[in-house]
């Protein structure tokens, strides 16, 4: 493996950061030099020499192997998390080392969590920096550095194969560098369109930037300490939801949508098992909350619930209420989405509609198999039927999810953490969705936690957004072949 | 990029981090020292401005004693001069103040004392003086005193919570060189790797298949990346063997 080509594409990624937090010192700078200014600079320059070094070396047009293109991809992912707590650290405030790490690992896995008390309190330019790790890392720091890059060749088959969910690929009928394209320019344009929506909606352009930005990534950070709900906008709301359930789409799926394809939303069924399980959920918590007495209305219990329904469905993560004081039907409704979460090919994290709808075919094949021992019943997704390799890879992968969501809770319980807010807080980081129940509930934050529970959730939060095995492998490069 | 200039970007990245960091650290602790300083200053004035008061609506009160248990007109002036001091001392501190909500209760303290006074000796009932003075007036002196008393305290609780956010600028002061030295050792690390990858390993690849091929003559073949002053060394030394083998 060479070192200095991992590098040199590592090092790409640093210099993508550093125009981030370049914008982010623009911004400190229109906010009359706030506190950020100087972190930021400091942060820019620190990155720039860092991703810049090795391209004094290493000379481009080097062809990649699978291992170290594998090797970028995680090394991308980390070292953009470490580049990434270099503001909150310089800036200081309620980010201590631990803190620092956990918001940018936050904002890298788009997860959304906080450690922040007082958001309010964060200057703007780190208050972009913040959403801008959440846009960064939804379009994956490295496919989107792969995009900007006009000298790979054949590398880019390699990182894709890292960088995109398994699941996701099988949908996508381009050569990989189109598909860059594509993911690029849904995403951009999600992006703008959701941006002017929001600041026709009332938002002002700030806050219209920096929750477009959450929305599309399904990060969650909010400019408000109290979320969405500080604006209290159906409008805002309702904008929001629309834009989290698309963000939470394939978004290939979306393209060939919008340009008319066959291949789209309507014709996919996991897109309509996605859509349709949240309706179906949102109605039941809705009238729970109103049955409840939560809400005096249908229509204001409706509200609140498709929102927070919403938005833990799709890994966001935003709040309009305080969905801890819910009935136990809402809690354990938002657990499961939590942990089933959105589409694969979209931002989201956790297991994913696909593997779940896959899995309850399994277990249908499996009944019609004991009924028929001489069938042959092949499992179908979409019309196209699943190699058997697949589909196990698939079902290993839910059980080492939930194996690992156990051992974790085990683990942060033994730490002094409640049953409740320990498991939450895992499923909640695991899946990159950012607010659980109990202490890290939707409308309270990480920082009552004690650090080493801060680290142990960030090491969630990297397991599900490199779908597990994509963070175990890097253990065992020196065994592969 | 040929070897000089690689090494030379290479120390001048070092040093423009650890310069840029330094620049970074001197600025934040200029600016720990002029808030540091302004929040001394403040403190100072606030004590001065409610001493002053203090003393003022003391002498307001010496002299209605006088008058009160004496019935001497003759203090009337000294009161007068005691009230234009506090209205001054006022003014000084609403014009310091950042927070003006801070002296409320000063203002509304001042205009009941004020009043209950006016009252008192507009209404001509001279006679009655000491019960107006035991019952009447020391109530409003004690709440004029307190609420001086109270923003004192409050102001210097103010001060207190800036104090610990000054804890903030001396954080912002010091981390960026740690970490600007953390990420020097960094990219040292980085710098010592490429150096010997692209210049060390190459030169010593050259040297050992030069001495092979000059002592078994084992052909001389040295495999190398990069484009710099070290590959056209080894071209030439390629091309040396060449016109050395086609002259014998």
């Amino acid at each position: 493996m060479r070192f200095n080509i991992i590098l040199r594409y590592v090092g790409l990624t640093l210099l993508l950061n550093a125009v981030f937090m370049l914008l982010s010192a623009g911004i400190s700078l229109m906010n009359n030099v706030d506190t950020a200014f100087y972190p930021l600079l400091l942060s820019v320059i620190l990155t720039t020499v860092l991703g810049a070094f090795p391209l004094i070396f290493v000379e481009k047009g080097e062809q990649i192997t699978s291992k170290e293109g594998y090797v970028i991809v995680i090394g991308a992912w980390l070292v953009s998390c470490f580049a990434g707590m270099l503001p909150y650290l310089l800036w200081g405030g309620e980010f201590s080392l631990a803190n620092a790490w956990f918001e940018s690992v936050s904002g890298y896995t788009t997860t959304g969590s906080t450690i922040l008390n007082d958001v309010e309190a964060v200057p703007r330019g780190l208050l972009f920096w913040r959403s801008s790790t959440h846009w960064l890392g939804g379009v994956g720091v490295v496919m989107f550095a792969l995009v900007v890059l006009p000298s790979l060749g054949r590398t880019k088959l390699t990182l894709s194969s890292v960088e995109l969910s398994p699941l996701a690929k099988d949908n996508f009928r381009y050569r990989t560098q189109k598909t860059y394209q594509i993911l690029l320019m849904v995403y951009v344009g999600l992006t703008a369109a959701c941006t002017v929506l929001l600041k026709i909606a009332g938002m002002n352009w700030f806050d219209a930037v920096n929750h477009a930005f959450s929305t599309i990534a399904t990060g969650g950070f909010s400019t408000k300490n109290q979320s969405i709900a500080y604006f209290d906008s159906a409008w805002i709301e309702v904008i929001l939801i629309v834009f989290m359930a698309i963000a939470g789409l394939h978004f290939g799926l979306i393209f060939a949508t919008l340009t008319g394809k066959k291949n789209n939303i309507f014709r996919s069924e996991v897109a309509r098992y996605y859509l349709l399980s949240i309706a179906a959920a949102s109605v039941v918590i809705g009238v729970s909350l109103w049955h409840s007495g939560i809400y005096p209305t249908l229509v204001s219990a409706l509200r609140y619930g498709t929102f927070q329904l919403v938005t833990m469905a799709t890994t966001t993560g935003f709040a309009t209420a305080d969905s801890t004081l819910w009935t136990p039907l809402a809690i354990i409704l938002l657990i499961l989405f939590s942990l089933q979460c959105a589409c694969a090919g979209s931002t989201a994290g956790g297991i994913k509609c696909d593997r779940v709808l896959l899995s309850v075919k399994v277990i249908k094949a499996r009944l019609l198999q004991q009924q028929h021992p001489n069938a042959i019943i092949r499992i179908k997704l979409n019309n196209i039927v699943q190699d058997n390799d697949f589909v196990n890879l698939a079902m290993l992968f839910i059980v080492l999810y939930l194996l690992l969501l156990g051992l974790g809770t085990i683990v942060v319980t033994a730490l002094g953490v409640d049953l409740m807010t320990s498991f939450s807080a895992l499923v909640a980081s695991m899946g990159n969705v950012g607010p659980g129940f109990g202490q890290v509930g939707s409308m309270d934050n990480y920082s009552g936690l004690p650090a080493v529970v801060k680290y142990i959730c960030t090491l969630y939060m990297l397991l599900g957004r490199l779908e597990i095995f994509g963070l175990i492998q890097l253990f065992l490069i020196k065994w592969w072949r | 990029m040929g070897i000089r200039k690689k090494i030379l970007v290479g120390f001048v990245s070092l040093g423009f981090l650890l310069f840029f960091s330094g620049i970074v650290s001197l600025v934040e602790l200029t600016r720990l020292g002029r808030a540091t300083q302004s929040l001394l200053e403040t403190s100072a004035s606030n004590m001065e401005q409610a001493k002053k008061m203090l003393d003022a609506v003391q002498e307001q009160n010496t002299a209605l004693l006088q008058m009160a248990i004496l019935g001497n007109k003759q203090y009337d002036s000294l009161y007068l001069a005691g009230r234009n001091s506090f209205d001054k001392a006022l003014a000084e501190a609403t014009v310091t103040i950042r927070d003006l909500s801070e002296l409320d209760s000063v203002y509304a303290a001042r205009e009941r004392y004020n009043a209950v006074i006016d009252h008192h000796f507009s209404s001509q009932a001279t006679e009655d003086h000491i019960p107006w003075f035991i019952d009447t007036y020391k109530t409003s002196y004690y709440e004029l005193t307190t609420a001086i008393k109270n923003y004192m305290i409050d102001a210097q609780s103010t001060l207190g919570n800036k104090a610990a956010r000054l804890e903030n600028n001396a954080h912002r002061a010091t981390v960026p060189s740690v970490i600007a030295l953390g990420v020097a050792i960094l990219v040292i690390i980085i710098f010592f790797y490429f150096i010997d990858l692209y210049f060390v390993h190459p030169v010593t690849g050259i040297t050992q298949a030069l001495q092979n091929y000059l002592n078994q003559k084992i052909p001389f073949k040295v495999t190398m990346e990069g484009k710099d002053e070290v590959f056209r060394l080894k071209e030439l030394i390629e091309k040396l063997i060449m016109l050395a083998k086609k002259s014998e």
